[in-house]
């Protein structure tokens, strides 16, 4: 647009400043103060909305530090993978003849369950007394102590695959122990925790030989149980007389106690509860920090102890506990401390007298053997 | 680019103005008339009309202060806005040409700062070319923008704006050289 263009140069004259109408200006200005004004009475309403989100952030924060405190404290969760979709097999004992034996203390078999025979020594002496057993938890093996009154050959660790018939087997010698109890598996299989009259060992299912925990509290120990996630033991021993529950991990180091006038400790597979055997009228539950978490059924009892007093072992999917008493039978309990029944009046306890019942897990389990087989699974 | 000179407004008003009714009544006093003869003059001179755009933009420029925004130059800020509801108004009035205003139908003369004639005939012949081509002559000669801005301004092809030049200078000479008859 050329500048000499007479138009350009006529309207470029059009800009300047005009005067409105003064009624316009005034009216104008009024109303453009009133809405000036306005912003006041809404910033004073974000002010408060501001204050009330504040606030709802620090009642957030600090229910979820409150919360976390709670979970970290009542009920930790363990390190290691949660508890799959296993389900309870067959309750295995140790039947007053020494044999092997099952039965199925769930619907409709509780408390009207049959012994079924599994493995019986037809050697007498020779092929060895059970003292211990615990199924993997692939519940394909089954790991068992076996003592022997006169030939040390077949004496020591067994470890029968179901599937494949194969018997890998310790001798008592590699295991550095005379007699051993209290066998537990660790929870992916690749261990296995005993108890023998000089301690707690652990040997791994590849070793040649068992390494010794030192658990710092004496020869008096037993019971050992493995956490979860595979990286501590409980296990229970008696210092000037009294009994205690520790866990350790399996170096030696950072031993801490989960309870005192306690004993036979069972670490849940869930990993948050340690069940164990109390001097005052049955079981108990702990968290590996110690705090009681028994379910409160029986509050007229003075430590409110569930189940029968006994030997406690926990079902695969962690809801029952199974409790072997001195003489009076196994009795099966839930959890929570409901639904107590005695499921056989043998009492299971092995050579030793201090066999526990194994719980087999059903983590696609093969057929169980239709009769009782001698000498083998 | 505006072809009023925006420097002749003290920056310290910049910083003054805000939400005090003080520093807002001195911004308006100085801002007002600016604003109300840039839309009169573009317009046509339609006294209502300029007077509607005028309230818009002061309204819109409260609310902006009352989001907060401080600008730092306050009046070409404001011409900014008016801007954008000169356009926004163009827009709204693009149904086609419209027949041009009738002389007789304008307000009476608005008194400028000069009482120059020159003036007065000026805005009567703008007032008397169609809307959209005043609007093309508006923007390409007052506001200084390209064709191709007014294309996109007012949602044309550049071939339909040179066409509105031409017949809008065409249109406003007639009309001017009628006014000085």
């Amino acid at each position: 647009m050329s500048s000499t263009d007479p138009v350009a140069t006529l309207l470029a004259e059009l800009d300047r400043p005009a005067a409105p109408r003064v009624e316009f200006a005034e009216a104008l200005l009024e109303r453009s103060l009133r809405e000036l004004r306005a912003p006041r009475r809404i910033r004073a309403r974000s002010r408060r909305i501001r204050v009330a989100l504040a606030a709802a952030i620090v009642f957030l924060l600090v229910a979820g530090i409150a919360t976390a405190t709670y979970v970290v404290t009542r009920a930790p969760t363990p390190t290691g993978s949660a508890p799959g979709p296993v389900r309870n097999g067959p309750l295995t004992i140790i039947d007053l003849n020494g044999d092997i034996a099952t039965l199925h203390p769930s619907p409709p078999f509780l408390g009207h369950s049959r012994l079924r025979r599994i493995w019986r020594c037809t050697e007498g002496v020779e092929c060895g007394l059970p003292t211990s057993l615990d199924w993997a938890p692939d519940g394909r093996r089954l790991a068992l102590a076996v003592t022997t009154m006169r030939t040390a050959d077949r004496a020591g660790l067994h470890v029968y695959d179901t599937v494949t018939g194969s018997d890998r087997h310790w001798l008592l010698g590699r295991l550095r122990c005379i007699e051993l109890y209290d066998l537990d598996w660790s929870p992916d299989g690749s261990r296995l925790a005993y108890a023998c009259a000089t301690g707690i060992y652990v040997i791994g299912i590849d070793d040649s030989h068992a390494t010794r925990v030192a658990t710092g509290t004496g020869r008096t120990v037993s019971s050992p149980s493995w956490s979860r996630d595979g990286r501590r033991l409980a296990f229970a021993t008696v210092l000037r007389g009294r009994s205690h529950v520790y866990t350790i991990r399996p170096d030696g180091t950072q031993r801490r106690l989960v309870a005192s006038g306690a004993t036979a400790p069972a670490w849940s597979p869930d990993g948050r509860r340690i069940a164990v055997r109390t001097g005052c009228g049955g079981i108990k539950l702990f968290t590996p920090a110690g705090n009681d978490m028994t379910p409160s059924r029986r509050r007229w009892t003075k430590c409110r102890a569930i189940g029968v007093p006994g030997l406690p072992t926990w079902s695969p999917d962690g809801e029952k506990i199974a409790i072997q008493t001195r003489a009076r039978g196994i009795f099966v309990v839930n959890a929570d401390g409901s639904g107590l029944v005695r499921v056989t009046e043998q009492t299971g306890r092995g050579a030793f007298f201090r066999a526990r019942p194994t719980w087999r897990p059903r983590p696609g389990l093969p057929r169980e053997p239709s009769t009782a087989r001698r000498g083998k699974l | 680019m505006f072809a009023i000179a925006l420097t002749d407004l003290a920056v310290r008003e910049a910083e003054a103005l805000g939400l005090k009714p003080d520093a807002f009544r001195a911004f308006y006093d100085e801002a007002l008339p600016r604003i109300y003869g840039y839309f009169l003059h573009r317009c046509g001179g339609s006294v209502p009309l300029a007077e509607d755009l005028t309230q818009e933009t002061f309204l819109a420029a409260v609310r902006e202060l009352r989001k907060g925004r401080r600008p730092d130059s306050p009046i070409p800020w404001i011409y900014g806005i008016a801007r954008h509801k000169l356009l926004d108004h163009y827009r709204r009035h693009d149904a086609g040409d419209r027949p041009p205003v009738d002389a007789s139908d304008l307000d009476p003369p608005v008194p400028d700062a000069s009482g120059d004639d020159a003036h007065e005939r000026t805005v009567a012949a703008l007032a008397a070319v169609g809307e959209q081509q005043r609007a093309a002559l508006v923007l390409c000669y007052l506001d200084g923008f390209s064709v191709a801005e007014i294309a996109r301004a007012l949602g044309k092809s550049t071939a339909a704006v040179h066409s509105l030049l031409e017949r809008g200078r065409a249109s406003f000479k007639r009309a001017y050289l009628e006014a000085s008859a």
